[in-house]
């Protein structure tokens, strides 16, 4: 008789380590409890510009745990021991290290209702509407707003309070199973830092959410004013239960209107997921038209912050991509399949530049005829980087078959090779 | 030589990503048109303006996914229509926020005035955040005069890259070929104005070696 245990077990390794090779090392977890690995392997590690982001993370916790008053001093030392250990234990740092840009995002806003008053900027009441109707002619979150029936409450609770919570950590969990080793981490520090980037400018250029015009009109804000569960309040009365009323009166940062989180955390993970399965793109989409709806819906955000937060982390998904991002491998079912792993999106023009060309190639080129055939041989991309004029750049070889005339090709064989 | 057009996007990005970007950002835009027409079923008034610039946008929205399967693709000419596109979209949008601001701040300090019967509500800094606003507003529009020149040189350097002239075109698209690049040709040719002018600029391909 088989133990659900041992069903269990089996099922997976069935379903995700049948087709493991046997001396890759990739996907394989750190076990070890020994300090001084960890601190070794720092001693062996080339120091690059980007590196810089940990000391910034780190002096942004330090300032956290200065200003915050609220766990008593010994707490948080014991606090900032904890974290520490956990970074420098190889068993847990795996997972804390790559944690760290979300976790200093956790401990900033968190912070954000320590900060003195005095050293914060004016609230904006009227940016955002005028924003709004100037450049989208209208108050969209108000047309959203003017009706409401308890159906709409409900579906917009679905993505505002619910998917918009769990959606990192199921997230998390399919890029771990089914991603290239290494992509996990690569998620955690977009999404830490497009949270980081998006707090800061909340306490920089604070504004005021649509509530408040609903609430106290355009009279000037205060940072004594305390948060609103907005349209929550309502799903709070259907469902009978206090899930958000007391938490948002209670929120860190009740003026952090522009830019949208909940946009930006929905379209960074839009952007993983449909990296991973390009055929649930027009799905993922649809989810973000969901989530828009319902933050305008439940009088949380104007169209504008929806837009400001879906462009942050369009920027930091392109800039983290294009370098960092592990290429997907179709034919690799989950992250023990993969033997090796590329970074980067799009192949860097100075590794093509430098590609070797093989007789292989010409007789590749020969054999086929379809001009297809051809603009996938590396000749046609040759052909191109060296013809073309030099104020011209190149990333990705041509695909236009229209273009494509095999005359071309022989002029460049023969240029070639006399 | 100094360009006009850029060479790359914001100084570092390859013009293809910040290509790619520009319309990724104008795709999340059109979207805007989803909701404004949204009104029709929540009953809020909206005037003749909003309908035209939501019906727009509606109408923007497939051909700009459209255009971003193609400057993902590198495919030169329906990237020249999308640039073309992309400018009359600027300056109707330029237009509609220059109508739309007249409006809004004309009525500006009265809406606050009467928003609240509280001595408060005088006390709203509307200078400044009337600057705030028109700042911001004038900055977006600066960076989409900046995609417009990115898309463009963009579009160019395909146009280059293939080899396309208004008057090589085959086949379907021959005709909108002839079109889009006979409109500025020494702008998309191969060495701008200076081609022919003592410059060889014959490829291998032209000569017909």
């Amino acid at each position: 008789m088989l133990s659900p245990a041992n069903f269990l077990r089996r099922k997976f390794r069935s379903i995700f380590l049948t087709d493991v090779s046997p001396s890759s090392t990739l996907a394989r977890l750190e076990t070890s409890w020994d300090i001084n690995k960890t601190i070794s392997r720092v001693q062996a590690h080339r120091f690059v510009i980007t590196d810089l982001q940990y000391l910034l993370d780190f002096a942004i916790i330090f300032f956290v745990l200065c200003i915050v008053t609220e766990p008593g001093p010994i707490l948080r030392i014991l606090i900032a021991i904890g974290f520490s250990l956990l970074l420098l234990i190889p068993i847990t740092s795996q997972f804390f290290f790559p944690f760290l840009p979300i976790g200093t995002w956790l401990f900033l806003f968190y912070s954000c209702r320590f900060v003195p008053a005095s050293w914060r900027p004016p609230i904006w009441v009227r940016v955002l509407p005028s924003l709004e109707t100037i450049f989208y002619g209208g108050n969209l979150s108000n047309v959203l707003a003017a009706q409401k029936s308890p159906v709409l409450d409900i579906l917009a609770w679905i993505p505002y309070g619910l998917i918009h919570f769990g959606g990192p950590f199921v997230c998390s969990a399919v890029i771990f199973l089914f991603a290239a080793p290494g992509t996990l981490p690569v998620f955690a520090h977009a999404f830490g830092y497009m949270n980081l980037i998006g707090v800061s400018i909340q306490l920089m250029f604070p504004n005021s959410p649509p509530w408040y015009e609903n609430m106290y009109g355009l009279v000037p804000a205060t940072y004594d004013v305390k948060g609103s569960p907005g349209g929550l309040a309502r799903v709070d009365q259907i469902i009978g239960l206090d899930l958000y009323t007391s938490s948002f009166t209670a929120s860190p940062m009740v003026f952090g209107a522009f830019p949208s989180l909940h946009s930006g955390c929905a379209v960074i993970e839009v952007l993983f997921m449909s990296y991973l399965f390009p055929r649930l793109t027009p799905y993922l989409m649809g989810y973000v038209l969901w989530i828009w709806w319902s933050t305008m819906y439940l009088t949380h955000h104007y169209f504008v912050d929806l837009i400001g937060g879906a462009i942050l982390s369009l920027s930091v998904f392109v800039l983290v991509a294009r370098s960092y991002l592990p290429k997907v491998q179709p034919d690799k079912p989950s992250r023990w399949a993969y033997d090796y792993v590329e970074l980067g999106i799009l192949p860097a023009p100075k590794a093509r530049l430098t590609k070797e060309y093989t007789p292989g190639d010409w007789t590749l080129y020969n054999s086929s005829d379809s001009s297809d055939a051809y603009t996938l041989t590396p000749t046609s991309e040759w052909e191109i980087e060296t013809l073309a004029d030099n104020e011209d750049e190149f990333n990705r070889p041509l695909v236009n078959a229209n273009n494509a005339k095999p005359s071309r090709a022989l002029n460049e064989k023969a240029v070639y090779e006399g | 030589m100094f360009s006009i057009v850029p060479r790359y996007f914001l100084g570092f990005l390859p013009l293809a990503a910040g290509a790619e970007l520009i319309t990724v950002f104008g795709i999340v835009n059109k979207a805007s048109g989803i909701y404004g027409l949204l009104s029709i079923f929540t009953g809020h008034p909206i005037n003749a303006a909003q309908w035209v610039l939501n019906i727009i946008s509606i109408i923007l929205l497939p051909f700009f996914l459209y255009a971003l399967l193609s400057v993902r693709r590198q495919n030169p000419l329906p990237v020249v229509a999308y640039s073309y596109v992309y400018l009359l979209d600027m300056l109707a949008n330029i237009a509609f926020t220059i109508f739309f601001s007249v409006t809004w701040f004309r009525g500006f300090d009265k809406v606050v005035a009467s928003g609240d019967d509280d001595a408060n509500a005088a006390k709203l800094d509307t200078a400044s955040e009337r600057g705030v606003s028109i700042s911001v507003i004038v900055l977006v529009l600066l960076f989409r005069l900046y995609s417009c020149f990115v898309l463009f040189g963009y579009a160019r350097m395909l146009v280059r890259k293939s080899g396309l002239r208004f008057d090589n075109g085959q086949g379907k698209s021959a005709m909108l070929q002839y079109v889009l690049l006979g409109l500025t040709p020494s702008f998309w040719r191969r060495g701008g104005r200076r081609a022919g002018k003592g410059r060889m600029v014959t490829t291998l391909e032209e000569s017909g070696f």
